[in-house]
């Protein structure tokens, strides 16, 4: 069993993987908590397919995909974000018609790119295990620039989230702290693309910060235990990836809802015992 | 304290809406120190849409809206209706209370000890100190308005704002809310919303009937007549001896036919 274990960790993509598992789950506990608090995960599913148009666009002119993909995502929800505040349009709706357009923009796209599209599907599935070097890089800078922006404006953040009227009586700069988190969202996201693809990002972004509201009502616990539930997570997931050989994607979101399932029926069983009690 | 009153918020002339929607007309209205004005008015007549002026939260389409600020104290604090609380929302009441205070807090840190003491004080006053540490979600209609009420004076403001105070308060809190709030009045201007004249018109200094555009008593006596020339809705007013003040000639405050 050792010796599995000794050889598992001597592999180079190994080590990427885990450095990115330990990112990732810093930048899906702060960003993933509050999309879930906010109530903003059918946004974040658009925000994240539309992100396929930019990589699309992209591939055709033969730039870096993620580079396409982070203007794509952070233009459409600054956009959604200026939206919500307006209320101009429904917002489903709006959400629901850049969902598919951006995917729409994105197939055309690789279709008119002459040759075959080799990664395409490491886009939509996402694979922790081939991460590169700059794509580690870039999620350290997010992962640090999403930390500091949570350390110094962590009140704010809760409470233009959970009252913006009041917060603007107040004049906490509401708009700021909207649009920088929009950013944040969008990319998180599009770093995320890489390790988890397009497809199982929305709930790599929502499983742990929802195990974690189970176990707790504070902003601050669900922010600290959704980074620990989905460090664990991910590295069970790579583990059963690289043992069982299937993608890794796939093996970190089923893990996270095991562990979302075991937590949610512990919630029930108490609850019964509790009623029993009664 | 100074006698004299002073501006502190100007409605002037606005008009205001949404989209192509236009839900009040040439409103104006000035909130001055020591003022304590009851707004009634049918559902859609604009009630929330004048709040929403006030509190700075919508942009009117012609017209302003001047706040005049002075002092170190807060100018607003809002109550809004509990029914737009996410209740589901990770949040204690505790941190509710000191929600207030955010704006004297500054980046990094959490609260002083001085303000938490503040806080604390609130809440016993309104009977809820026992329920800081719950989450929003296990408290009552009733409780998590008297959170929000300790959220919005935490910040000793010029003005406090409260939108139907009274929907989820029962009976007997709703008697201590109307003296408490007479009480503040000494030290701050209040502007109520509310559905129920009945209790509105013993406690409020002067009446702003909302309607599309907005007639200003200078008074808290109305008697139907008027309540049906405005059409507002008339609930029970008959409290007590039923006054019968007949007011001189409501001077329109403004015009709406132009």
């Amino acid at each position: 069993m050792l010796e599995v274990v000794t050889q598992f960790f001597q592999y180079t993509f190994i080590q990427n993987a885990l450095l990115a598992a330990v990112l990732l789950s810093v930048i899906t506990g702060f960003i993933g908590s509050y999309i879930v608090v906010r109530r903003l995960v059918f946004l974040s599913g658009g925000i994240t397919h539309a992100s396929f148009g930019g990589i699309g666009i992209a591939w055709y002119l033969g730039l870096n995909p993620i580079l396409g993909a982070s203007f794509f995502s952070v233009l459409s929800a600054l956009g959604l974000e200026y939206l919500s505040q307006g209320r101009t349009l429904r917002e489903d709706s709006a959400i629901g018609m850049l969902w598919s357009f951006g995917m729409a923009v994105g197939i055309l796209f690789v279709f008119l790119t002459p040759g075959y599209a080799p990664n395409l599907m490491s886009f939509l599935f996402g694979s922790i295990l081939t991460i590169s070097k700059t794509d580690i890089l870039l999620l350290l800078i997010l992962a640090g620039l999403t930390l500091m922006f949570f350390v110094a404006f962590y009140y704010h953040i809760l409470f233009v989230a959970f009252d913006s009227d009041f917060a603007k009586t107040q004049n906490v700069p509401v708009k700021f702290i909207g649009y920088s988190l929009a950013i944040l969202i969008a990319l998180s996201i599009v770093f995320a693309i890489r390790a988890v693809g397009i497809i199982l990002i929305i709930s790599l972004l929502t499983i742990p910060a929802n195990i974690a509201n189970i176990v707790s009502h504070r902003f601050k616990t669900i922010i600290l235990l959704s980074t620990l539930i989905s460090l664990i997570s991910i590295v069970v997931g790579i583990a059963i990836s690289f043992r069982l050989n299937v993608p890794s994607g796939a093996t970190i979101i089923t893990t996270m809802m095991a562990f979302y399932l075991i937590a949610k029926s512990i919630q029930i069983i108490r609850q019964w015992i509790f009623m029993m009690k009664v | 304290m100074t006698n004299q009153p002073e501006k502190l918020i100007e409605v002037v002339n606005v008009t205001a809406g949404y989209g192509k929607n236009i839900v009040l007309r040439n409103v104006s209205l000035t909130i001055n120190t020591n003022d304590f004005i009851g707004i009634i008015g049918p559902n859609g007549g604009g009630k929330t849409t004048l709040i929403k002026l006030i509190i700075g939260q919508l942009k009117p389409f012609s017209g302003e809206v001047i706040f005049h600020i002075k002092g170190n104290g807060s100018l607003i604090g809002y109550l809004p209706q509990a029914s737009q609380i996410d209740k589901n929302f990770p949040v204690t009441v505790k941190e509710v209370v000191l929600s207030g205070l955010l704006e004297k807090k500054g980046l990094f840190g959490g609260y002083s000890r001085q303000q938490k003491n503040i806080a604390l004080d609130l809440m016993k006053r309104v009977g809820i100190d026992h329920l800081q540490n719950k989450s929003i979600g296990q408290l009552s209609g009733g409780q998590l308005q008297r959170a929000l009420l300790c959220r919005a004076l935490i910040s000793q403001p010029q003005v406090l704002i409260l939108d139907e105070p009274n929907t989820y308060v029962d009976s007997k809190f709703e008697g201590e809310l109307y003296e408490m709030l007479r009480k503040l009045n000494e030290r701050m201007a209040i502007v109520m919303v509310s559905h129920d004249l009945g209790t509105i018109t013993s406690y409020v200094k002067t009446i702003a009937c909302v309607n599309g555009t907005l007639f200003y008593h200078q008074s808290n006596q109305i008697t139907n007549e008027q309540l049906a020339a405005y059409n507002c809705p008339i609930q029970i007013i008959a409290h007590g001896p039923v006054p019968h003040t007949v007011l001189l000639d409501h001077d329109k405050v403004n015009q709406h036919n132009h």
